[in-house]
């Protein structure tokens, strides 16, 4: 009972209620153009950070371990997302502060353990490159693919990475990520009150899913000595699925037919992966 | 989808020096035994809490230690152990990795656990072993008993007894799982990793 407190309570109603809360009350100042930019990003780091607080003693604030920086780097994945976004902004400046970003995140991701494989320095760069690949080929969707169905999608991928580490990696692991999908869902839920805004939304809140949750993906991946699972980092890439839709005889869908295919196939590489960690062992 | 990981629970350690028929005891030259899994097998077994214990039980297959003795007195006079946590195994792969994992042992950051006695009492074949235990990144004092036997063919030894997780840093899980953990060492048998 405790532990279901702990999960569904804790670390699944509190934070997204919290994003909901925080994405409606910048809704209010909706024609202010920062708050389109900030009110997603920000609203899930917050959500993020105070589930993060109310998991127990594991979870330490001041980082012990590699992935105790993911907060941090959700706070600063909530100031350069945006920035980014801002009006004047070059792509190459875009890809300027995506870079740092992914540097930032990988430097403090990846462990100083004498047995990782690859090396320290190698995974610094290989796990720096996913996240940001991650990042730009989200952020460059098409307008019309980068709506609030794009953080629900987020949400869809955050929350099968934290079933699939949850059941079969480290409970630990599979909370933190369980915190992060009620985050971005419960920002989701709420941005469509956003009206037209709602991809400046979802496009701001782009570098911190993909530091967020591909960084659990990458953590998770690496946790158990001699059981590797780089099957993971499918996960959050899934919503990159969304590419088949850009262009051929699938952009033409509309509707309910366009909903229904988009998540069919976001939902494929998922639950290919999920049943691959789960089932294989 | 069944949560096989969550139900499995450190619960022992066991180190345990077998002197059970048919068992090798480890050789001593001069008066130090060479101990590692051709001749001694470390156990633990963790049970879950509430009304269903359902023990795991797991061990380690990689390991090494000394044991010194006085063949005169037929006495263990020191004992010194080094275990390869990653090396740890139980009958269920599934608990094997997330015993691993930072839930439990936490194997990446701390991949070997050490024990080092201090201080050894004997009275006859029995012997009350004191030493500092490092599992998890915690170095606790802890003492058991132990029966030992000393005899032409080399160091048998046989000890049981329990150790709390909790007090090594190992706090997932509870009341799912038991603090105590039940540990058997036994000197004198070959681990024989399921």
């Amino acid at each position: 009972m405790e532990l279901a407190i702990e999960i569904l309570g804790r670390g699944g109603v509190v934070p997204a209620a919290c994003a909901a809360q925080l994405v409606w009350l910048a809704s209010r100042f909706r024609a202010a153009e920062p708050a389109g930019r900030y009110a997603a990003a920000v609203a899930i780091a917050a959500a993020f950070g105070l589930g993060y607080v109310l998991l127990p003693d594991w979870a330490a604030l001041v980082p012990q371990r590699h992935w105790q920086w993911l907060p941090y780097l959700a706070l600063l994945a909530a100031v350069l997302g945006p920035v980014a976004r801002a009006a004047g902004v070059q792509a190459f400046e875009r890809w300027l502060l995506a870079l740092l970003l992914a540097v930032a995140a990988a430097w403090v991701l990846v462990p100083a353990w004498s047995d990782l494989v690859p090396a320290r320095g190698w995974s610094i760069a290989l796990l720096a490159a996913y996240l940001l690949a991650l990042s730009m080929a989200l952020d460059a969707l098409p307008e019309r693919l980068a709506g609030p169905r794009l953080l629900g999608l987020f949400a869809l991928a955050a929350g099968a990475l934290a079933i699939v580490l949850l059941v079969s990696i480290t409970a630990k692991l599979g909370q933190v990520a369980g915190v992060a999908a009620a985050a971005i869902a419960g920002a989701w839920t709420v941005a469509g009150s956003f009206e037209r805004n709602e991809a400046l939304l979802s496009r701001a809140a782009v570098p911190l899913y993909a530091v967020l949750v591909g960084g659990l993906a990458y953590v998770g991946a690496i946790e158990v000595p001699g059981a590797t699972h780089w099957e993971l980092l499918v996960l959050p890439a899934a919503p990159l699925a969304l590419w088949v839709f850009a262009a051929g005889p699938l952009a033409k869908l509309q509707g309910w037919a366009a909903l229904a295919t988009q998540i069919g196939l976001v939902l494929l590489p998922i639950v290919a992966v999920a049943a691959w960690v789960v089932l294989g062992e | 989808m069944k949560r096989t990981c969550s139900w499995l629970v450190l619960v022992g350690l066991v180190v345990a020096t077998s002197a059970a028929s048919g068992a090798s005891p480890a050789a001593i030259q001069g008066k130090t035994a060479t101990l590692g899994p051709d001749n001694t097998k470390i156990e633990f077994v963790g049970v879950h809490s509430g009304a269903k214990p359902d023990p795991r039980t797991g061990g380690f297959a990689k390991f090494k230690g000394q044991a010194e003795v006085d063949p005169a007195a037929k006495t263990l006079q020191a004992v010194t152990l080094e275990i390869a946590t990653d090396s740890l195994f139980t009958e269920i792969p599934k608990l094997t990795n997330h015993l691993k994992s930072g839930d439990f042992f936490e194997c990446r950051e701390y991949p070997t656990a050490k024990f080092e006695s201090t201080k050894i009492e004997a009275a006859g074949g029995k012997h009350k072993i004191t030493g500092k235990l490092t599992l998890h990144g915690v170095t606790k004092e802890i003492s058991f008993p132990a029966t030992v036997e000393i005899g032409a063919h080399g160091l048998q030894l046989t000890s049981e007894f329990k150790i709390d997780r909790s007090q090594f840093g190992m706090t997932y899980g509870a009341g799912q799982v038991e603090n105590e953990v039940s540990l058997a060492v036994v000197v004198g048998e070959k681990t024989v990793p399921k």
